[in-house]
């Protein structure tokens, strides 16, 4: 048994693991919350919303099955959110403005077919979010030094030896920095994101 | 470290550098890369990488603004509180008399919540951050629904803040000026609901002090929420005393509050304050809510301050003909000099002002506010339907809140926590017998009459052997742990836990059971305390290289050798050792299937089914 390098996505396909969903939670929550402001669905009616989403996640997740396609978990997730919008439009327990008078309706239709603008809007955003979200929450599992290595190298795109050099290590020490925080970000992001 | 002979080849190299190669390679190749230039160049020049690429333009893009909202611009937010580890600040709610307020987001829980920033001339004066703090703490233990929760105080940068629930609503003024006039019957429950606030921090042993239509909001759904409580303490000299007159004429140690709603006895500076000055204030609010103006409207901050200790109270129902007597008695009451002629509590004002809620069905709220209030919403479909029962109440039910999705799994978990609660229980229990009888065998210093002398000499022998077991923050491997911790207690060692820090450590989801809170956190362990250190997985990634527990792992694993103490781990605590290169050429899947293996002073475990040899191993090896 390797519990150490399961993804999230296996953690939640375990038994019983509160903390792989309190991050799942974190991790999304805000993501379908966002997504349904832009909406203009007010604050009170989403914050219901999102909490029904994670409920049919919760409850629907046994029977999802990862195919090994990129974005699978993504697009499973997307019509939850799209499947619940609609029972709450129907039942008319939300009341959303859409920008430029189209119609809630219409917008949830579009995010149904994966082939719209909208749909591939939304996972691109899913995919920037979960990405920062997961590097916010992985950063204080290391050391200070070896996250701002990463950092300044691997994301912004720094000189190494600049970096090694206002760090006090070797430039060596930053690539191995950047190796450690990737292997981790990939072993978490495994099946949520294309990696 | 194991440093690799060899330069590992290019396409190594390139998973390497992009954290692709599988965990037991990484070892090796990272001992080899540290000393060698030529790799490094390699490392340097890595492939793209499509999850590097989304991570960065994840961080380089910020998300887009929620929308609806009528947030100032985040640019105004202060730099302190840009990159706060906690709350991300998404814009500005508005100005106070304390500072400015935020609406944020808590990071990790994507709650919302309002942060007051409180102003640095506030904070400037002697005792502020103290008063602050202490307030904030009595405060926080506040629970009611008419009262806005205090979450917390902190500080970034030195900026202090107070991080309070976030309210989706408006404040009683702005209600008033939204919408010109409103009915008596929602003012009165307005203001109910406020004494009933009030009363809950009254029996809390907690006074207001600053009582006015700025401190009560209604949400969107007609709930009543006072705020700011304990912080008129802080804000002595309020903003709102504006007036020159009356910062001359009153100290501002002694005055709190906005003069059109202060009591008689704080005008006068009367040490005696109490909650009937709460109830002063909520009479001034209720007068300004049923007829627009406070209690004197009139004149100069000075002049205010002296209607209330002086004028009359005004009969309110010369303002607003439609308001009855016996709500202006009430009113007249509330607005009494004396506090012995008011209500003496916010609950009796309730029940007084309960006959004229009656007739104000909570429903017919909800459209007063939503229509013309909230002014994000275009269009107005039935509100109606907000508070009514859905057709399937079980769906309303599973709304409010997620079921906790291990609800489901409730009982197997209890189950399983027994058990398991159980096993410790008997391990303990055999280890009183094992002690017992290690006693009893004359191996150590007979106990009795007369040797006291010589147990004092032997008396490093005489304490048991203690091992120090640093245990997986998260994901903590239960078979490992529970066996091995029976198995060396039972065998007479003593065992200290420690863990990234002091807080229970959470078991690996597939075999679940209680929480372990260890004993130490790792910074504050003496490695010269112990003769032997065990690691118990399974979330280990702080204590390996790059980990933030890993300078303290460092530390006592090099202090262990030193002193040639046992360093053991078992199952995925072997990575630990691993990668601190204290394994040699050893790969995970090497000393997963070889059992219980002793090196010198270093042990190994596999698996969990080798616990209990695992165990004994190390038990007799700290015993020599």
């Amino acid at each position: 048994m390797l519990p150490t390098s399961a993804s999230l996505l296996d953690r939640l396909h375990g038994p019983a693991d509160p903390t792989a969903w309190d991050r799942l939670t974190a991790v999304y929550s805000p993501l379908i919350r966002g997504w349904l402001r832009k909406q203009n669905v007010r604050d009170d009616d989403a914050e219901d919303l999102v909490q029904e989403v994670l409920v049919v996640v919760v409850r629907r997740f046994p029977d999802f099955e990862h195919n090994g396609r990129t974005g699978a978990f993504r697009a499973w997730l997307r019509m939850i959110a799209v499947n619940v919008s609609r029972d709450f439009w129907k039942a008319r327990r939300l009341r959303p403005a859409v920008v430029g008078g189209s119609d809630f309706g219409a917008v949830l239709d579009r995010l149904a077919d994966p082939t719209d603008d909208l749909s591939r809007e939304w996972d691109k955003e899913h995919d920037l979010f979960v990405a920062r979200r997961l590097l916010e929450i992985l950063r204080p599992q290391f050391e200070e030094k070896t996250w701002t290595a990463f950092e300044r190298f691997a994301l912004k795109g720094e000189a190494a030896a600049e970096v090694a050099k206002d760090l006090g290590i070797t430039s060596n020490a930053v690539f191995i920095a950047k190796s450690r925080v990737l292997a981790r970000l990939r072993e978490e992001a495994a099946g949520l994101l294309d990696s | 470290m194991t440093a690799l002979a060899v330069h590992p080849d290019l396409a190594t190299l390139n998973a390497f550098a992009l954290g692709r190669l599988p965990e037991y390679r990484r070892g090796d190749v990272e001992a080899h890369v540290a000393n060698c230039p030529e790799c490094g160049r390699a490392l340097e020049a890595a492939n793209p990488d499509s999850l590097l690429d989304l991570a960065r333009r994840a961080v380089m893009s910020t998300p887009a603004p929620a929308g609806g909202e009528t947030l100032g611009p985040a640019t105004e937010t202060p730099p302190e509180l840009l990159d706060h580890p906690r709350y991300k600040v998404l814009g500005k709610l508005g100005a106070g008399g304390m500072g400015v307020v935020y609406k944020a987001e808590h990071r990790v829980m994507g709650r919302l919540v309002a942060l007051k920033v409180l102003s640095s001339r506030t904070t400037a004066k002697s005792g502020a951050v103290d008063r602050f703090r202490r307030e904030v703490r009595i405060a926080s233990k506040l629970s009611h629904p008419n009262v806005v929760t205090a979450h917390d105080a902190d500080e970034a940068g030195g900026l202090h803040f107070l991080v309070m629930e976030y309210v989706d609503g408006v404040s009683l003024d702005r209600l008033l000026a939204l919408k010109g006039e409103l009915p008596v019957t929602m003012v009165c429950h307005f203001i109910r609901q406020a004494a009933l606030g009030l009363q809950h921090a009254f029996e809390k042993g907690m006074i207001h002090r600053d009582v006015k239509p700025q401190n009560i909001m209604v949400t969107r759904k007609g709930a009543v929420k006072v705020l700011d409580f304990g912080l008129a303490c802080v804000a002595r000299d309020g903003d709102e005393l504006t007036s020159a007159t009356a910062a001359k004429v009153t100290s501002p140690d002694m005055v709190m509050g906005t003069p059109d709603f202060l009591a008689p006895e704080q005008a006068k500076c009367s040490p005696d304050v109490d909650i009937r000055a709460d109830l002063y204030g909520l009479g001034g609010t209720l007068c300004y809510l049923l007829t627009g103006q406070p209690p004197f409207p009139g004149g100069t901050a000075f002049e205010k301050l002296m209607a209330h200790v002086g004028d009359p109270p005004p009969d309110i129902s010369t303002r607003r003909p439609a308001i009855p007597a016996a709500l202006a008695a009430v009113v007249s009451k509330l607005l009494a000099k004396e506090p012995n002629d008011r209500y003496a509590t916010p609950a009796e004002v309730a029940a007084a002002l309960l006959p004229f809620t009656k007739a104000t069905p909570s429903v017919s709220l909800v459209p007063v506010l939503d229509a013309e209030v909230v002014p994000a919403v275009v269009e107005a479909p039935a509100f109606e339907v907000l508070d009514e029962e859905p057709a399937t109440p079980k769906k309303r039910k599973a709304k409010r809140r997620p079921v906790p999705f291990y609800k489901k799994y409730q009982s197997k978990l209890i189950a399983a926590g027994v058990l398991l609660a159980l096993l410790a229980v008997g391990g303990v229990a055999a280890n009183r017998l094992g002690g017992n009888g290690d006693e009893g065998s004359g191996a150590k210093p007979a106990s009795g009459p007369g040797t006291a002398k010589n147990a004092a000499v032997v008396s490093p022998k005489a304490s048991p052997p203690t091992v120090l077991m640093v245990l997986a923050p998260t994901e903590l491997y239960l078979p490992d742990y529970t066996p091995v911790r029976s198995e060396l207690e039972r065998s007479g060692v003593r065992v200290q836990t420690a863990s990234m820090s002091r807080t229970p450590c959470v078991p690996y989801s597939g075999t679940p059971g209680p929480s372990v809170m260890p004993d130490l956190a790792i910074g504050d362990v003496d490695p010269t305390k112990y003769d032997g250190v065990i690691f118990i997985g399974s979330g280990v990634w702080p204590y390996v290289p790059g980990g933030n527990g890993a300078t303290d792992v460092r530390r006592i694993i090099g202090s262990l050798r030193e002193q040639g103490k046992i360093v053991a781990a078992i199952c995925h605590g072997a990575r630990v050792l691993q990668q601190h290169g204290v394994l040699g050429n050893w790969t995970d899947k090497k000393f997963e299937e070889s059992g219980v293996v002793r090196k010198g002073q270093i042990i190994t475990g596999g698996t969990a089914t080798d616990a209990i040899p695992f165990a004994k191993e190390v038990a007799s090896a700290v015993k020599k």
